[in-house]
C-alpha cells in the first residue's frame, strides 16, 4: 500500500506539473454533459474536407488510369488486380489509419474513418494492440466492437455459463462442525442459581442437557474440608440399535482439522497425564 | 490411556496436506460489502446505477463509461476508521482500528464516433482498480458464560465422528487434536475402561470468562476493463471484465479462564491461536446498460454476474491450555504435527450475482458548467447472498468426502442466508467549479434468521472542486454496522454470538485529470 501511495504521489505530481487540454476555459463534467474533445472536433472538420478532397482525387485518378490503359492496355491491364488490393494480407490494421492521408487510391481501407480515439496524441496504441489476443476481437473501434460482436463464442466469456453447482444432500461421515450453523437456538445470558453460576438448565437441579455434563466432585482441599463440585462438558458417541457401543473410527477427521487432515510426522502420542 | 497410548502411533508418518476452514461467513465477506467508489460516488451514497460520467461506473454500471466523450485519469487514496462496540452475554467491549483504503483508480478514455456509418455516437474505454471491502478490522469482545465453551465444538466433532483415540491425537491437526494433546478434552470412561466419549476439562457451571480478539487485515480488489457505446445520446450500453482479488488474513486469538480461581477444579485457562490466511483471484462480468427517455431523465440497468474465484487457504494453530493437577500446562501446535508447515486447501468460490436498478435527474445536461446545476440519484440493488458456493478443486476434485463437505457447506449457505435489498440514494448541488454532494444507503440483512439482526446504515457527504482541467473530491462516509459474531457454534445447545455495533468512518479524496 505504501508503494502504491508513493507511486500515486509521484503520478499526481507529474500531471500536475503537465498542462492538460483544459487549463484554459471550463472542465467538463462528464456526469452533465461530456462535450468530446476539440482537438477532435478540429479534426473532425479537416475529415470532411480530406474525405470531399479524397473523392475528387479519387475519381482524377480512375480518369487517368483509364485515360493510360486505352492509350496503352497491355502495359497498364497489369496492375488492374482487384483480388491483389483487396487480399486481406495486406496491411488493413486500424493502426494504419494514417496511410489514409496519403491519398493512394489503391489501398480499399476499410477504416476510412478517422476515428480512433487512441491516435489523437496520446501513444497508447502499444497497450491496446497487445490486449488484441486477450479480447480476441480486435480494440479497433467501430469495426472490432460494436461491428462485429467481437467475443462471442470466445472462451473468455464462458462466465456466462455460470450454472449453481447441483446440491445434493450430503451423506459423509466424516463430520464437520457445519451442521452447527442450522442450530437457531440462542442463549446469550447467563443463568444464576442462589447466586452461583450454574450453567445448564433452569432453576432446578435437573437440567435440559443431562447427557450434555458430568458433575466431578474434587478432592477437598483440606482433610475433612467439603468437596467441591462442578460440571464438566462431555459428548457420548450415539448407541447402537442394539445397545451395544459402537466401534469408533480411526479414520475420522473433520472440519476443525481440516478434512482428511491427517498428521503427525514429528509428533507421536500426547505424552501422559503427570 | 494413562501412559503414552499414542505410542502406537509412532510408525504413522502420514503429513497433512489440506484443511478445510471455509465457512458461509466467508461468502460474506465477498458480498456484503458497503459503497466503494471514488470521492464523488461515496459522498452520494454509492448511487452509480444510471449516472454515468464516474469512473466508478466501471465496477457499478459500465454503460455509464459511455458517458465519456473525453479523457481522464484518477487517482483515490483514502483512509477508514473502525469503532466497533461489542455486547457479549452482558459484557460490553469495542475496539478502534484504522488502515488505509484504495477508492476507484483508473484511466478514462472516451472519443466520438466519426463515421457516418456508426449508429455509435461515442464509445469509450476504462481500465480501473477499486476496493470493493477493505478487511482491515478488529473484532475483539469478552465476557462470561456458564451456559457453553469453545472446547465443546471439539466434543461434538469427535462423537459425531467415532473418532477413536488415535483418529482424536491426529486426524484434526488444527483444532481437536491440540485440544485433545494437551488435555483440555479428554476421553470419556464407558463400561469395562470403553471410551464411551469425550469430555471438556472446561468447567463450565462454575463459569468461564471468554475472550475472542480477531484482528483482520486485507481487501476484496477488483480490477475491470470496460468498454461502453452511445448511441445517439440516448441509449448506452456497456459491460466490463472483472478480475476479483482477495487477500484476507485474520490472526485470532480465544481464550477462557475460569473465575473462581479455585486450584482444585482441573482448569485454569487455555488459550486457541489461529493464524489464517485467504487469497485468490478469479474472473466476472458485468452488464449494464443506461437510458435517456427525455431530456434530465436517466434509467439504467446492471448485472454483476457471479465472480469465479479460485482461492488458497492456510491455516496454522495451536493450543496453550492449563488443566491444574489434571495435565498441568500443555501447548501443541499444528506446525508441530506437520513439519512446520501450514495447513493449505485450495477451492474456488462463486460471489452472488446482483441486479442494479436506478433512476437519475440530472439539471441541466448542458456543456456550459455555469448551467450545471445538480443532479439526484437512487439505485435498488439486489444481492443473492445464498447464492454463493464453493467447489474444491486440484487433486482432492475426485475424492467424494471433499465433494460431499462441500456440498455440506453450499447446504448451510442455502440455509442461512438470503437475497437481499440494497438502497442508496445521493446528490449533488453544483455552483460552477464547487460542489456540495450528500448520501445515504441501507444494506439490509443478508441472513435468513430473525434473531441475528444485521444492517448496514450509511450516510455520507462530500465536496468537489473542478477547475483547470483537474478535479479534486473529498468525501466522507459513516458506516453504521449492526452484526453478530460467533465465536463458536454448536449442534446440540443453544448458541451464543455477541452483538455487534458500532460505525466505521471512511474518508476518500480523489484527484483526477482530464487529459
Amino acid at each position: 500500500m505504501k508503494k502504491l501511495l508513493l507511486s500515486a504521489f509521484a503520478t499526481v505530481a507529474i500531471l500536475s506539473g503537465c498542462s492538460t487540454a483544459y487549463q484554459m476555459g471550463q472542465t467538463p463534467d462528464d456526469v452533465y454533459f461530456s462535450p468530446g474533445q476539440e482537438v477532435e472536433s478540429y479534426a473532425s472538420n479537416n475529415n470532411r474536407n480530406n474525405e470531399e478532397r479524397y473523392q475528387e482525387y479519387v475519381s482524377t485518378m480512375d480518369d487517368r488510369y483509364l485515360r493510360m490503359r486505352v492509350a496503352n492496355r497491355n502495359r497498364w491491364s497489369t496492375i488492374d488486380n482487384f483480388s491483389y488490393w483487396n487480399d486481406m494480407r495486406h496491411d488493413f490494421t486500424p493502426f494504419s489509419f494514417n496511410h489514409f492521408n496519403s491519398f493512394n487510391p489503391w489501398i480499399q481501407d476499410p477504416f476510412r474513418f478517422n476515428l480512433n480515439p487512441w491516435s489523437i496524441g496520446f501513444g497508447f496504441r502499444p497497450g491496446i494492440n497487445a490486449w488484441n489476443n486477450f479480447y480476441g476481437g480486435g480494440w479497433g473501434w467501430n469495426d472490432g466492437i460494436f461491428g462485429n460482436r467481437m467475443g462471442w463464442g470466445n472462451p473468455m466469456f464462458s462466465v456466462l455459463n455460470y450454472a449453481n453447482p447441483k446440491l445434493t444432500t450430503p451423506s459423509f461421515n466424516a463430520g464437520s462442525n457445519l451442521n452447527a450453523l442450522r442450530n437457531r437456538n440462542y442463549n446469550n445470558s447467563n443463568n444464576q442459581k442462589s447466586g452461583n453460576w450454574y450453567a445448564p438448565g433452569g432453576t432446578n437441579s435437573s437440567n435440559n442437557f443431562g447427557n450434555l455434563v458430568k458433575r466431578v466432585f474434587a478432592s477437598p482441599n483440606t482433610p475433612g474440608g467439603s468437596a467441591t463440585t462442578y460440571d464438566r462438558s462431555i459428548r457420548t458417541f450415539g448407541n447402537s440399535s442394539n445397545g451395544t457401543p459402537p466401534a469408533t473410527s480411526s479414520s475420522a477427521g473433520g472440519a476443525s482439522g481440516g478434512f482428511k487432515s491427517t498428521g503427525s510426522s514429528t509428533s507421536t502420542g500426547r505424552g501422559g497425564r503427570n | 490411556m494413562k501412559k503414552y497410548f499414542g505410542f502406537l502411533l509412532s510408525g504413522l508418518a502420514i503429513f497433512a496436506q489440506t484443511a478445510i476452514a471455509q465457512t458461509p461467513e466467508e461468502a460474506l465477506r465477498v458480498s456484503w460489502f458497503t459503497p466503494n467508489g471514488t470521492a464523488r460516488n461515496m459522498a452520494i451514497g454509492g448511487v452509480m446505477g444510471s449516472l454515468g460520467g464516474d469512473i466508478t461506473a466501471n465496477h457499478v454500471n459500465p454503460a455509464g463509461i459511455g458517458l465519456y466523450k473525453t479523457r481522464e485519469l484518477v487517482l483515490s487514496p483514502g483512509f477508514l476508521l473502525n469503532n466497533n462496540k461489542f455486547n457479549y452475554r452482558g459484557t460490553d467491549s469495542s475496539t478502534n482500528k484504522s488502515g488505509l483504503a484504495l477508492g476507484t483508480s483508473g484511466l478514462v478514455l472516451g472519443g466520438m464516433s466519426k463515421s457516418g456509418y456508426s449508429k455509435w455516437t461515442s464509445s469509450a474505454f476504462a481500465i480501473s482498480v477499486n476496493q470493493l471491502a477493505n478487511y482491515n478490522n478488529q473484532v475483539s469482545f469478552r465476557g462470561q458464560n456458564n451456559f457453553s465453551s469453545f472446547t465443546e465444538k471439539y466434543l461434538e466433532e469427535l462423537t459425531r465422528d467415532r473418532a477413536d483415540t488415535n483418529a482424536a491425537l491426529s486426524n484434526y491437526i488444527f483444532g481437536s487434536s491440540l485440544a485433545f494433546r494437551t488435555f483440555l478434552i479428554d476421553t470419556l470412561r464407558g463400561p469395562g475402561g470403553s471410551v464411551a466419549g469425550y469430555q471438556s476439562l472446561v468447567p463450565i457451571s462454575s463459569g468461564i470468562t471468554q475472550s475472542y480478539n480477531s484482528r483482520t487485515s486485507g481487501g476484496f480488489n477488483e480490477i475491470a476493463l470496460g468498454l461502453a457505446g452511445n448511441m445517439a445520446d440516448k441509449l448506452y450500453v456497456g459491460g466490463s471484465f472483472t478480475i476479483p482479488l482477495i487477500k484476507y488474513t485474520r490472526e485470532l486469538v480465544y481464550s477462557e479462564r475460569d473465575i473462581t480461581n479455585d486450584p482444585t477444579n482441573q482448569f485454569n485457562f487455555f488459550e486457541y491461536r489461529e493464524t489464517y490466511t485467504s487469497q485468490g483471484a478469479g474472473i466476472g462480468l458485468k452488464l449494464g446498460t443506461i437510458y435517456k427517455p427525455t431530456e434530465f431523465v436517466r434509467i439504467g440497468f446492471a448485472f454483476h454476474s457471479p465472480q469465479i474465484i479460485s482461492m488458497t487457504d492456510r491455516i496454522r494453530s495451536s493450543i496453550n491450555a492449563d488443566t491444574e493437577g489434571y495435565a498441568g500446562r500443555r501447548s501443541e501446535s499444528s506446525d508441530n504435527l506437520n513439519n512446520g508447515r501450514a495447513g493449505t486447501s485450495k477451492y474456488s468460490m462463486t460471489t452472488p450475482w446482483r441486479a442494479i436498478g436506478s433512476f437519475s435527474l440530472v439539471f441541466r445536461e448542458i456543456k456550459d458548467t455555469r448551467l450545471q446545476r445538480g443532479f439526484i440519484s437512487a439505485d435498488i440493488e439486489y444481492v443473492h447472498y445464498k447464492g454463493a458456493r464453493f467447489a474444491v478443486t486440484g487433486e482432492n476434485a475426485a475424492d467424494i468426502g471433499f465433494r460431499d463437505y462441500y456440498s455440506a457447506l453450499n447446504e448451510a449457505i442455502i440455509d442461512n442466508y438470503r437475497g437481499n435489498i440494497n438502497a442508496k440514494i445521493g446528490g449533488e448541488l453544483k455552483f460552477n467549479t464547487i460542489m456540495f454532494r450528500l448520501g445515504a444507503a441501507y444494506f439490509g440483512s443478508p441472513y435468513q434468521d430473525e434473531a441475528i439482526r444485521a444492517s448496514r446504515m450509511i450516510g455520507t457527504g462530500g465536496l468537489g472542486y473542478r477547475n483547470k482541467g483537474i478535479f479534486i473530491d473529498l468525501s466522507y462516509s459513516h458506516i453504521m454496522n449492526k452484526d453478530a459474531v460467533f465465536a463458536y457454534r454448536l449442534n446440540d445447545k443453544p448458541n451464543t454470538f455477541a452483538e455487534q455495533r458500532g460505525n466505521r468512518g471512511n474518508i476518500m479524496l480523489t484527484l483526477g485529470f482530464k487529459l
